[in-house]
């Protein structure tokens, strides 16, 4: 008498799962046009565990129907032991596809990055804690948040003041705005970063640190992206507050954006599969603000 | 509020500057700290020699090279510097050091100042000629503090342990002088 419901059970579980694999499990809803600047960011996702594998999974699949071209890191790209074999374990196994996939990692440093990490030639920093690079009319400003001395400020305003190009993006690991409990806005790099990024209008900064992903409200006509859960998860830590303009933390997650002319599109997608924010932002028309240059830090 | 007061600000201000304000306004602590740069100018010139022949870390898709680099060098460093202790290079400047650590934590509210302090390794006291502890998250600088202590070569960098600011090598990963108890002590 059991056995035809136990066979019905198992072909209802048979069906379910062909049913499920048949589902795509992502849907990209960024226009995904030709030519565009197409990237994935995330940050804090080093850990080397499960989490951070379906993370590199998912963002494979996302590339074949959205062909990113490029990543970029914000930061704790490693935790824990980094000697040579830990970044086999850390990164070059859980993104293997991308990299196999000429996919270039663009990293810059977190906390819990080794300094000497800036010379592991698969992330593109050649040999600086701090750098910069172009794809096509977008220029990425990349910043070591973890010791902002006078000498790397002077550089970025250099880089600022002779940057061109129609986009500007600024990406370091810790965030001048966070909802995130455990750290929240760094309001120290706040104070020195932001009038540099006003001045020289930067359109947007991405961030790590709380491993949460938030959308913040413009700032100062500044867009900023919290995406600190690539492998890491603290989960319950988004206190949204009326900086939120999105967020979500039940899951680790990764960022989508794409670029188009005028518009900024941007996707983030959780470790289930799901959209948890999209959004498209458009590029801000500014004429340049004047900065105080009295030479004194002020809170 | 100013970051730092006046101490800072006049620690760091280039000389021309201070003579605009005010003719008689001379930086008393200029002597100091032009020894503390002298002292590290030659601890860059000793480290230079010691790195002669070594080759320098590159950008490779492993990073054995650049381990290589930082063991060989802190093992020579060592044992250039063998018998260095605590003080060798701030020397007297530690009180100004202190000062501009203690301004700043005034300027914070508690909540800051801890906040601040968050992930600073809590290995207490450092050891001149021992390696900053490679484990722990390496300690972020306050931005704020950072912007008003004293410019040094590249390659060193301030950094914080416990309640003591700590002179670190780069490239060796070595402690080379810290200032015990440059943090003042708040109640949480």
């Amino acid at each position: 008498m059991r056995l035809p419901s136990i066979r019905l059970a198992a072909a209802a579980v048979v069906l379910s799962c062909a049913a499920l694999a048949a589902q795509p499990k992502l849907t990209i809803t960024l226009p995904n046009k030709p030519d565009t600047v197409k990237f994935a960011a995330f940050g804090d996702m080093g850990t080397g565990d499960k989490a951070q594998y379906e993370i590199g999974t998912l963002m494979n699949e996302a590339r074949e129907s959205f062909a990113y071209a490029f990543v970029i890191m914000l930061g704790d790209n490693l935790y824990g032991s980094q000697k040579p074999e830990d970044f086999v374990t850390k990164f070059e196994t859980p993104y293997k596809p991308l990299l196999a996939a000429g996919v270039k990692f663009y990293a810059a440093l977190g906390n819990h990055d080794q300094q000497t990490n800036r010379f592991y030639k698969p992330w593109n920093m050649n040999g600086e804690r701090y750098y910069t690079y172009t794809k096509k009319d977008v220029r990425f400003f990349v910043l070591d948040s973890d010791y902002l001395d006078r000498k790397q400020l002077d550089w970025l305003e250099n880089e600022l003041k002779t940057s061109t190009d129609d986009w500007k993006i600024a990406y370091f690991h810790h965030p001048l705005y966070s909802s995130g409990g455990r750290h929240g806005s760094e309001t120290d790099l706040r104070v020195i970063l932001e009038p540099l990024f006003m001045k020289y209008q930067v359109n947007a900064v991405f961030s790590g640190h709380d491993h949460v992903y938030e959308r913040v409200k413009p700032q100062h006509d500044i867009y900023y992206f919290v995406a600190g859960s690539g492998g890491q998860l603290r989960a319950g830590d988004l206190k949204k507050t009326g900086l939120t303009a999105a967020g979500y933390d039940q899951e680790q997650s990764f960022m989508l954006v794409e670029i188009d002319k005028d518009a900024m599109s941007i996707e983030a997608i959780a470790r289930s599969g799901k959209t948890v924010d999209s959004a498209t932002l458009a590029r801000q028309k500014r004429v340049p603000q004047p900065v105080s240059t009295s030479g004194a830090v002020q809170r | 509020m100013l970051l730092a007061g006046t101490v800072g600000a006049w620690i760091i201000a280039p000389a021309p500057m201070i003579a605009q304000h005010t003719e008689e306004k001379v930086n008393p602590h200029a002597a100091t700290l032009q020894g503390f740069s002298d002292r590290l100018k030659a601890y860059v010139a000793l480290k230079k020699k010691l790195e002669a022949g070594l080759p320098q870390p590159q950008p490779s898709d492993r990073t054995t090279n650049v381990e290589h680099h930082r063991t060989e060098l802190a093992q020579r460093i060592k044992e250039a510097r063998n018998g260095a202790k605590q003080g060798d290079l701030f020397g007297d400047a530690q009180p100004i050091f202190k000062q501009i650590v203690a301004r700043d934590a005034e300027n914070r509210g508690a909540r800051d100042a801890l906040a601040t302090m968050q992930e600073v390794p809590a290995q207490s006291p450092p050891a001149v000629n021992t390696a900053y502890p490679e484990k722990a998250a390496l300690a972020t600088v306050p931005p704020l503090i950072l912007v008003n202590l004293p410019r040094l070569p590249d390659g060193l960098e301030y950094r914080f342990m416990g309640r003591d600011l700590v002179l670190r090598d780069q490239a060796s990963n070595l402690i080379i002088d810290f200032v015990p108890g440059a943090v003042p002590a708040f109640k949480k």
